[in-house]
């Protein structure tokens, strides 16, 4: 051999992106080949906060051979169309983020200009009007998306609301049925190559040993090998992200449950409502330098309309990422990595485009350095991008009703933000990059949303005849709301028992089921 | 609200400066994008002052989307411009001096389960190596995964297939155009929108004494018997004048050098008129102090050689040129080029540099023609709603920037890979460095052929791959294998024999092509 292959394979802490990266590799790597590991303790939980997903799960899914039906089954889902944002612009505001696009560009000109163009001569009807997504998700309906390309009904997606600890057992299963060897025992000792510094065995409480050649760190926010053992520096975002604390509790179920996540800013943060199949999850984000623990607690509570169906489970964080997340011969992939509040679903995301990402670049050998510096280019480029989607949410608002608001409107955003929001401000033109989880529909969602409306629209949109425009985006509106009308209520698609495979083909996109 | 009540401050009158293949560009893609918008276009045409172009002009497959954008026939413009079509790029012994290779416009073969192609074929190699069986058979040629290339190296042509269950939708194709015919062409499309074309000598350019901006020029328009002396007021300028930037250099915007590397910075080229040789594909190869390319339009062959003038003079260059081509009576052009070189800001005050007047550059592969063509787009898509307005022109700008750069890289990758010869030009290419990027890419395309991921690339990953793989596959066994390991959880017999059948289909597809040059003749 003219190398030192890779051949044992360790997984650290199981969870969401423990299971989740073990369902995948055991999946796509030779069992001839690998041996593939997972370590994980039956008495540490797991965080499991991110029940809220997004399009691109279902290609993850896909890509494992997994039934979309079943997983809903075993995971008590319902589908999720968007995220339905109050008071975060200013009090009393609403406006929902779809998975889908607004209308249709003309002449190489996105949609929301001509939109524009009509707002700023006076017009009042909402953009919302014009994404079926959204008209959906109100009317609380939900059909799959078209297959045609060319119809305005194949220009949205869905997700689902999960139960994250199932999703976790379903993914073991999944796993375990094709080979892999799971490990129960908490961990005592990490060794290391003296020389090298590469990980090389792990040593747990019962004493013991587990080799391996390359190890993933899913140990969630302990981050047990990326950072306690590599010692790669964490980097703080709590100045633009001061959320640090949550409290989450499941509730009794106490409506048909919604198509959509529900992010209602309170005083100095927000509140989730995840509607799954036989529960609400709900949770309290917030920080605690403007907060009491107990005080927050109480507005949870006294916000849920079931009932409490366990404990209150408090949680702490803060806002950032590590600066690598592969180092040696390690990769860390979930919480250990890095964390973003859940206000945009994109815990589970980052996982899986973690995961992803190193199956594309999984070395041959354990120093391969240029596979390493591709991956931690490209995850920090995601976290960047997501970031500044984040703090745009707290940063574009009118509120000044508390201290943190107050904060998080004046605040110094990063300059890679600025940027955009200025660019946007001026005649509404949205920073185009292609890579990344939300491009330019997600930008004018929350731009508009959150009372950002620029000063004049692109001069191009002129082309089209006042009159011609009108009409067009007359029939637009009616055409939309006539598809939602036919579409069937969300709960009688949930309690559809038809098994046969008819939902669409999955996608890396968060706006349809096209790539 | 219409567009005048938005802001009085908006742009009526833009006026170009240059007359060339640039400007005629610049006219045509603004005459269509502002269509109906009430803005008059003018377009200056001074003789001394025009972007020069060789005798013809390759392009890649975006000059048909800049078509389809303007809404030009394609058959209407082949017939005009006695253009022909180009399935992929031949390089010569670039950097393999064992044989040709095409690189295509299309991707190779066929991603097997979600896993790049190349993999397949890296995987394969690697198996024969550790077999010691010879490269032959199933390895040689990368280029023979492609249709594209199988066709263009069979002299084959039709146009790609809309189902796309067809192996015709591989296909993809640029243009080979004949300059002259095409700015001609583009004049006739820009006039008949209403672009004005002012004939004359141009004076002096008259500046804002507060802003800077260019108010107006004066020029000697000499339309009749009569010389007149005229003032050309506009809200917006363009320089389509080329390298010598005649507008960006009266209001002072800096140049500089975007990437460390020593590269071929002037050519001499030969054309001959009615050619006996037309051929579906360019053609890249190495010379003395530099290197060649091809170009076969059906009413001109083109064969240029850059070369740095450091080593070689002009009337070396030129002599070696026509003993090269064997040319008995031709048109030898010899044109200033420049190694890669950027205006910091091309969108600098109210004047906009494109083509030659914003970065100098005859890139191989993508040619300048290219990037006339996507400036005028980018700047409709961000078309000021004012006059000023800085931030449409910073992002315009930084946009310009990073398109240019991600070329260059490529450009500078042809150098790296070259087997040069032991000429002073490449001994001095080969100790030279290369940009931080770009050693990135390499090192990434070295240990696994993947190409990272960049935004506003005009190469697709594809290209990248085939161009380093076409190459210098196969040549270096004691580096690690070049693919995913996830590659070996595919039974290794059903992927050799998909290599073979892919090979196979490809050739049988392509010998059912029509011969280009009936192909053509048919149109």
């Amino acid at each position: 051999m003219r190398y030192d292959p890779i051949k044992q394979i360790v997984i650290v802490g199981g969870g969401t992106a423990g299971w989740m990266t073990a369902a995948a590799l055991m999946h796509l790597l030779n069992k001839d080949v690998y041996k593939i590991t997972l370590i994980e303790s039956d008495q540490i939980g797991t965080v499991g906060v991110g029940e809220a997903t997004v399009p691109h799960l279902r290609f993850f899914n896909e890509r494992l051979g997994i039934n979309e039906k079943e997983f809903m089954q075993k995971t008590n889902a319902t589908y999720k169309l968007g995220i339905e944002f109050s008071n975060w612009g200013k009090l009393g505001d609403a406006y929902i983020h779809p998975f889908g696009v607004y209308g249709r560009s003309i002449n190489d000109i996105s949609f929301h200009h001509y939109w524009l163009k009509q707002y700023l001569s006076g017009d009042q009807i909402s953009i919302d009007e014009y994404a079926i997504a959204v008209a959906a998700a109100k009317a609380e309906k939900f059909s799959y998306p078209s297959r045609d390309a060319n119809s305005l009904l194949s220009k949205y997606s869905y997700a689902f609301h999960i139960d994250a600890n199932k999703y976790a057992s379903f993914l073991r299963e999944y796993s375990e049925v094709r080979g892999l060897l799971r490990i129960e025992g908490k961990i005592d000792g990490i060794k290391q190559n003296p020389d090298s510094g590469d990980i090389t065995e792990i040593r747990l409480e019962s004493g013991e040993k587990i080799q391996g050649d390359f190890f993933i760190d899913c140990s969630g926010f302990k981050s047990l090998l990326l950072g306690k053992t590599l010692n790669t520096s964490f980097e703080s975002w709590s100045h633009w992200l001061p959320c640090n604390r949550a409290i989450a509790v499941p509730s009794t179920k106490d409506r048909e449950p919604l198509p959509y996540t529900k992010a209602i800013a309170h005083s100095c943060g927000w509140q989730w409502k995840i509607p799954l199949r036989n529960r609400t999850g709900n949770g309290i984000v917030y920080c605690s330098q403007f907060a009491k623990d107990n005080d927050m607690e109480a507005q949870l509570l006294s916000g849920i309309n079931g009932e409490p169906l366990a404990n209150v489970n408090y949680l702490q964080f803060e806002a950032g990422r590590r600066e690598l997340t592969w180092v040696k011969n390690c990769v860390a992939i979930g919480l250990s990595s890095g964390f973003l509040e859940p206000l945009e679903s994109t815990s589970i995301y980052l996982i899986q485009l973690a995961i992803m990402k190193l199956v594309e670049l999984f070395p041959q050998s354990l120093h391969e350095p240029a596979l390493r510096d591709e991956f931690n280019r490209e995850v920090s480029m995601e976290y960047e991008r997501i970031r500044d989607f984040l703090i745009l949410h707290y940063h574009a608002t009118q509120r000044d009703d508390s201290e943190f608001w107050h904060y998080c409107r004046t605040m110094k955003v990063p300059e890679s933000l600025q940027r955009k929001i200025d660019l946007f401000k001026e005649q509404g033109h949205v920073e185009r990059y292609t890579r990344g989880m939300f491009l330019e529909p997600s930008w004018v969602a929350v731009y508009l949303g959150q009372g950002i409306t620029p000063r004049a629209y692109h001069p191009l949109a002129d082309r089209i005849p006042a009159e011609e425009l009108a009409a067009g985006l007359r029939s637009m509106r009616e055409f939309i709301a006539q598809a939602v009308q036919h579409m069937p209520s969300h709960s009688s698609h949930l309690n559809n028992d038809n098994n046969a495979h008819d939902w669409p083909a999955a996608s890396m996109s968060l706006y349809g089921v096209f790539s | 609200m219409s567009r005048e009540m938005q802001n009085e401050n908006t742009i009526k009158t833009i006026a170009i400066v240059g007359a060339g293949l640039t400007g005629w560009t610049i006219a045509a893609g603004l005459a269509n994008g502002l269509r109906g918008m009430n803005v008059n276009i003018l377009l200056i045409d001074d003789e001394s002052v025009r972007d020069k172009y060789h005798a013809t002009e390759a392009t890649t497959p975006f000059a048909k989307y800049f078509h389809s954008v303007l809404g030009i026939h394609e058959k209407d413009f082949i017939k005009n411009t006695h253009a022909g079509y180009s399935l992929a790029t031949e390089y010569c012994a670039w950097a393999n001096s064992e044989q040709a290779c095409c690189m295509p416009f299309s991707e190779h073969g066929f991603m097997m389960q979600d896993i790049e192609f190349s993999h397949f074929v890296m995987a394969q190699a690697e198996e024969n190596f550790l077999q010691k069986i010879l490269p032959e058979n199933i390895l040689s040629n990368y280029d023979n995964y492609s249709l594209s290339s199988v066709a263009a190296k069979l002299g084959r042509f039709r146009h790609p297939s809309q189902e796309s269950s067809s192996l015709f939708s591989t296909l993809d194709y640029g243009y080979q155009i004949p300059c002259d015919y095409y700015a001609q062409y583009l004049q006739h499309y820009s006039i008949s929108l209403g672009v004005e074309l002012i004939s004359a000598k141009l004076g002096d350019v008259v500046l804002s004494p507060i802003t800077g901006s260019i108010e107006s020029i004066q020029v000697d328009a000499s339309s009749t018997e009569v010389v007149q002396h005229l003032k050309i007021e506009a809200d917006f300028f363009i320089d389509g004048s080329g390298a010598q930037a005649w507008l960006m250099s009266k209001i002072g915007s800096d140049i500089f050098d975007p990437t460390p590397g020593i590269f071929a910075n002037a050519s001499v080229s030969i054309a001959i008129h009615e050619p006996t040789k037309i051929e579906p594909l360019t053609r890249l190869s190495l010379a003395p102090s530099g290197w060649r390319q091809h170009i076969y339009t059906p009413a001109v062959n083109e064969t240029r050689y850059f070369f740095n003038d450091n080593d070689i003079s002009y009337e070396q260059a030129s002599e070696w040129l026509s003993e090269y081509t064997q040319a008995k009576s031709v048109d030898a052009i010899v044109l200033q080029e420049h190694s890669p070189k950027q205006r910091q800001q091309p969108w600098y005050k109210n004047c906009l540099a494109v083509g030659q007047s914003a970065s100098y550059a005859d890139v191989c592969v993508v040619g300048k023609l290219h990037l006339v063509q996507s400036a005028v787009l980018r700047f409709l898509s961000l078309f000021p709603a004012q006059c000023h307005n800085s931030l449409q022109q910073q992002e315009y700008n930084r946009l310009t920037c990073a398109e240019y750069t991600n070329i260059v890289d490529f450009h500078a990758l042809h150098y790296q890979l070259a087997q040069s010869n032991e000429s002073s030009f490449w001994k001095k290419v080969r100790a030279s460095s290369v940009s931080e990027r770009l050693a990135h890419r390499l090192y990434l395309l070295q240990a696994r052929g993947s190409v990272p991921f960049y935004e506003n690339e005009t190469i697709s990953s594809g290209m990248w791959s085939s161009f380093f793989f076409g190459n210098q596959i196969f040549d270096s066994h004691d580096s690690l294998p070049r693919y995913n390991p996830i590659v070996n959880s595919i039974n290794p017999q059903w992927r050799e024999q998909q290599l073979l059948k892919m090979k196979k289909m490809f050739t049988e597809a392509a010998e059912t092509m029509p011969v280009y040059i009936e192909y053509l003749a048919a149109l």
